[in-house]
């Protein structure tokens, strides 16, 4: 077995397991660290397949960003179990129900989609054709992202404003 | 790294060692690890003792200027022993695994950013083409760490303090990683060693002096960022010991507490070696022609030197005059720098 295959698997062992574990913890706290074991993986396997910027921005937002933004509202609330699976059988039910249907819907979307095989050799600096490919061809989509955001940005800073001066806009 | 793997099957075989060549890569990752963990734990034992000293000397304090052998380096080595010798002690109430698993990420983070740092043309583990952006993206990590450690310890010191470390350190990272932005446009690579081989030819060329000085005031933000993130006074409000003990490592001894510390010291270095490797020419001396480890190590440490000087000499900031510096100072300016450059470079 070659050195990358061995890295392959390891990988797709921390995002798999990772994501079990997240499903199996019914401590939140515990939760979200293995949830930063399983987006680890993820940055890995794109190191493995040399897209370093793709795996470097996953780091960035998904574990500098995303995961940090759940700690700090996790930290409002004290250690211990907040889930407690034999609380209703009802919502376990339809946990479980709603659940088996997206893996049912998504095990056939990655069945019916015909995955594209790239055979071209990949260009050397994949960043820079990152950035010119976002700034040219998808230029619109990073608009509208970037003005998402910004609306995002403005409307938090407004419902503070709010907040502040008693509901008085 | 990659030298160091190519020229190490014959160092191996002077050695009379036969190691299969699938191993060599292998055994090279494990030299550089070696290499900067050493580098990381000995570097902590030089800068507690520059920091004692200095601030014996800053603030007339009598202790440090006299104690610990000849120039007090004996006390350095008695801190390490100590600290290796106390009872590691885990509070009943605290989430035992996430309490043990804070310091070593809050190390790793520090330790993966170490991966990309260049000391010299030839002195660093690895050229990665996102080399500054890596460093930016593993040094999230430490944050994640140090919020951890807050919440694991079950302690509202350690608490407030971790929530703290959270506002102040997620918003220093945009203006620290904006301003970075102006000397990417200039010199049109992530790669640490590209940028500083875009500074070669005297101290003129080094991007802090480079008119208009848009990286000039870019390169204090990012000092000043980079002084936030590490929690170092004049924002060290999440470990302010004179209103939260210890802030988020309230609960931890001996060897735990000391991770921390030791990733506190080697990430001073770091944001110094990377402010000099951006902005003041990396291993590029004074003069043109001038090159070497020393001359990056030099600024490094007058970078450091800097850090325990501002440390000893400003009060603490409060934690809404700290936020207010990042979001309302710090971000329209580094905001402007990076417009102002890319005009520039729009030709």
């Amino acid at each position: 077995m070659s050195a990358e295959k061995v890295a392959f698997f390891i990988l797709s062992g921390l995002t798999l397991g990772g994501g079990l574990a997240i499903l199996f913890s019914v401590r939140l706290m515990r939760a979200v660290v293995y949830l930063l074991v399983s987006l680890f993986g993820v940055a890995g396997l794109y190191i493995l397949l040399n897209a370093e910027f793709l795996a470097a921005l996953q780091v960035l937002i998904y574990i500098g960003g995303i995961t940090i933004l759940m700690v700090f509202g996790l930290m409002l609330t004290g250690p211990g179990q907040f889930v407690n699976p034999a609380e209703s059988r009802l919502k376990a039910v339809a946990a479980g129900v709603s659940s088996l249907t997206t893996a049912i819907v998504l095990l056939l979307i990655v069945k019916k989609t015909k995955w594209p095989a790239g055979t071209q050799a990949l260009a050397g600096d994949t960043t820079a054709e990152i950035g010119r490919l976002l700034l040219t061809d998808h230029v619109f989509a990073f608009e509208i992202a970037s003005v998402l955001l910004l609306v995002v940005l403005v409307g938090v800073a407004l419902f503070v404003r709010l907040a502040r001066d008693g509901g008085k806009p | 790294m990659s030298e160091l793997a190519a020229v190490l099957p014959g160092v191996l075989e002077k050695a009379g060692w036969s190691v299969p060549g699938g191993l060599v890569p292998v055994l090279a990752m494990f030299i550089c690890a070696s290499i900067v963990a050493a580098a990381m734990g000995l570097s902590a034992a030089v800068l507690v003792w520059a920091e004692r000293k200095l601030a014996g000397h800053f603030q007339c304090r009598l202790g440090p200027v006299y104690v610990g052998g000849k120039f007090g380096w004996l006390q350095s080595i008695a801190d390490g022993i100590k600290l290796l010798l106390k009872e590691d002690i885990i509070p009943a109430d605290a989430d035992r695994p996430l309490f043990r698993l804070a310091p070593y990420l809050v190390v790793l983070g520090v330790f993966l950013a170490f991966i990309a740092f260049p000391v010299s043309e030839k002195l660093m583990v690895a050229d990665l083409n996102i080399g500054i952006f890596f460093i930016l993206a593993v040094l999230t990590l430490e944050v994640f760490g140090v919020i951890l450690a807050g919440w694991a310890s079950n302690n509202k010191w350690a608490l407030l303090g971790a929530m703290r470390a959270a506002a102040q350190m997620v918003s220093y990272e945009i203006p620290m990683g904006l301003a970075i932005l102006p000397v990417v446009v200039e010199a049109q690579s992530l790669s640490l060693k590209s940028i500083v081989a875009a500074q070669s030819g005297g101290m003129l060329r080094w991007y802090v002096f480079q008119p208009p000085f848009f990286m000039g005031v870019s390169f204090l933000i990012f000092f000043l960022a980079g002084l936030a993130s590490l929690k170092r006074a004049p924002f060290d409000l999440p470990e302010a010991e004179s209103e939260l003990t210890a802030g988020f490592h309230t609960e931890y001894s001996g060897m735990r507490f000391s991770f921390f510390f030791m990733a506190e010291y080697a990430g001073m270095i770091l944001v110094s070696g990377l402010a000099a490797a951006l902005y003041l020419g990396g291993w590029h001396g004074i003069l043109p022609g001038q090159s070497g480890a020393m001359w990056f190590l030099l600024k490094t440490a007058f970078l450091v030197f800097v850090m325990i000087w501002l440390r000893w000499t400003l009060p603490r900031l409060r934690i809404d005059q700290v936020v207010y510096v990042g979001w309302k100072v710090l971000t329209p300016f580094v905001l402007a720098c990076v417009l102002g450059q890319a005009l520039m470079a729009y030709k």
